[in-house]
């Protein structure tokens, strides 16, 4: 300040008044940032400040700002991978200590294809207790709006990855994406995707469909058969999924009711036959929300969810849970500042603590969010801004670690950030 | 040149005014740059050409359709804009893609050639801008799509997420 004061020349004026401006930005940004632990090695991380035209030829390197996307997952040894696409690859890289370093990124050792990775649609990363790697993701077909669920398997933690192959069995140059991949205890590795197969039928509604199909790379039977689990789905709204304390799959996703009225479902395989409808708030869209939701399930067999709807009976993000799988919920308690654009939020529990964490946007700033109860969702504590982002915003999600929960947020050109919540 | 100089001299006696100016400039200068259009008949969106087509429109009803090529129903949507186009030329909409990604770019074009709606204006938002460039478009809009305003003639947004009805569209554009 001192030295602003005593300056005389006006552009010198102007350009303290913009460094301290800049430092004052950079300041708060410290202060958003202090629990970031997410900085890569790779020094393409702080190159955040550069103008969208340098970013562009940066991005010929191999770097997770580069990603569209990323997906972060504890291994049962406690690294943290992250995966992104880049250049018809899948790359990865692992910290051994949450997120404060990574090793150098390497490209998963298959043959290059096309990666679907953008907005609600992204590779998906997975563990089995030999440390095993699981990756699937979905590839985009010669006509628009088709593509593939691919699957690869790694025995050597990565060294080498099998020859991918194709989940979805119809054949059909369709729709196969917004794939899910969840790896349970037996070390059975499940796949849930949506599928425009049933599109093909006469008496074919509205949307898509939801297919499932499980393999299990150490016993001998047969892989990956596909079931159809529901039809009139939502086109491009993520799905969720967990295991309950049965063992069995359920999942959460955004179905299509009547005449377009848009509400979130929940089935559990195996133990119904008719799915629960989740949100009554009537968002009558035809059209693309963009936004799943988020399903985790408790040692108490409690279902945590959370969503997203404009409807005219409720609006915004919400949370709710239920005692016996979806039949009856909590009255949904609001998340986030409607005004605010609170959206895309995403949700874990842990050892009865639950955290939500969900974007928001000033019109110049994108701020994530946070929300924790400690009580099993009865309550929550107040909601706090975790980071910031200027340039743009990926969906946040929260990775479940040995012990605490992370949330990771990738950020247009300011790399990815990751931190314990 | 004439403001540049005006502005430098403003700089010179007075601090604070100087400041402002030199934003003020910056900000018109840079929306002259992003006012030229792009190639394949798409101009980048910013906030200041779009108040310009809003500020050409007054007076007249007009629609403004915002889509990506990630959203199937935008593509009815766009069908039923080149029907409608095909029964009367000249049809009073602006076109917004809202994608921002370069694999998405030859989609972009692809798409609205084959549509047939080169001559209409069509905007893009641009990299690392979406989210800005959605809010400045009305910051009600979460980026559902298909998004479609009906403009009024007195220049009143009336916003509708999801595919328009066809009867809507013909009923608030054809004139003939």
């Amino acid at each position: 300040m001192v030295i602003v004061t005593k300056i005389r020349s006006p552009m010198k004026n102007f350009k303290n008044r913009l460094s301290l401006l800049i430092l004052l930005k950079v300041s708060l940004s410290i202060g958003f940032s202090q629990q970031v632990l997410a900085e890569s090695m790779d020094h393409s991380q702080h190159q955040g400040q550069k103008p969208a035209k340098q970013a562009k030829t940066s991005c010929q390197k191999v770097a997770v700002t580069c990603g569209k996307t990323v997906t972060s997952a504890f291994a049962p040894n406690g690294d943290l991978w992250r995966v992104w696409s880049q250049q018809n690859n899948i790359y990865y890289q692992i910290s051994p200590d949450n997120g404060k370093n990574f090793g150098i990124a390497k490209a998963v050792a298959i043959p290059k294809e096309k990666i679907s990775a953008r907005n609600e649609n992204r590779p998906k990363i997975a563990f089995d207790s030999k440390l095993g790697v699981y990756l699937s993701w979905a590839t985009p077909r010669e006509k628009k709006y088709t593509a593939d669920i691919r699957y690869s398997y790694s025995s050597d933690y990565g060294k080498t990855f099998s020859t991918p192959i194709t989940v979805n069995d119809d054949g059909l140059l369709t729709g196969h994406s917004f794939n899910e991949m969840v790896v349970d205890e037996e070390d059975d590795v499940s796949i849930v995707w949506l599928d425009g197969r049933l599109k093909q039928r006469k008496d074919a509604g509205n949307g898509s469909a939801i297919f499932v199909a499980s393999g299990n790379m150490t016993k001998a039977r047969e892989q990956f058969v596909n079931q159809e689990v529901v039809n009139g789905t939502c086109v491009c709204c993520r799905l969720a999924v967990d295991y309950n304390q049965q063992g069995k799959l359920a999942i959460l996703w955004r179905h299509i009711y009547g005449d377009n009225i848009r509400e979130f479902a929940i089935t559990t395989l195996g133990e119904q036959s008719t799915p629960y409808q989740v949100s009554h708030d009537h968002w009558k869209i035809n059209g693309c929300p963009h936004q799943g939701g988020a399903l985790s399930i408790a040692k108490d067999n409690r279902y945590h969810m959370v969503w997203y709807n404009q409807g005219d009976k409720g609006k915004g993000i919400f949370y709710s849970y239920s005692n016996d799988a979806g039949k009856s919920l909590s009255l949904p308690i609001a998340v986030g500042e409607q005004a605010a654009q609170a959206a895309h939020p995403h949700m874990s529990e842990k050892n009865g603590v639950i955290d939500i964490v969900w974007t928001q946007f000033t019109g110049t700033e994108h701020q994530l969010w946070h929300q924790q109860s400690t009580d099993k969702g009865v309550t929550f504590g107040s909601a706090k801004v975790l980071a910031i982002s200027t340039k743009g915003s990926d969906r946040p999600f929260i990775v479940p670690g040995k012990n605490n929960s992370f949330v990771s947020w990738h950020r247009f050109q300011q790399g990815h950030w990751l931190s314990q919540l | 040149m004439k403001r540049l100089r005006l502005v430098k001299t403003r700089l010179q006696t007075n601090g604070l005014l100087l400041t402002s100016m030199l934003l003020v400039t910056t900000l018109v200068m840079t929306g002259l740059a992003q006012a030229e259009p792009a190639s394949n008949g798409s101009t980048a969106f910013s906030k200041l050409r779009f108040e310009q087509v809003k500020q050409e429109k007054k007076g007249q009803k007009w629609l403004a359709l915002l889509w990506s090529v990630d959203c199937p129903p935008c593509m009815k949507e766009l069908a039923l804009v080149q029907k409608l186009q095909q029964k009367q030329q000249n049809l009073a909409v602006v076109i917004i893609n809202t994608d921002t990604e370069e694999s998405s770019e030859q989609e972009r074009v692809d798409i609205i050639k084959h549509f047939n709606l080169v001559n209409l204006k069509n905007f893009h938002f641009t990299q690392g801008q979406e989210a800005q460039q959605r809010y400045q478009v009305d910051p009600q809009w979460f980026g559902e799509l298909p998004r479609s305003y009906f403009i009024d003639e007195q220049g009143k947004f009336h916003g509708k997420s999801g595919l328009i009805a066809e009867e809507l569209l013909i009923q608030w554009l054809l004139t003939i």
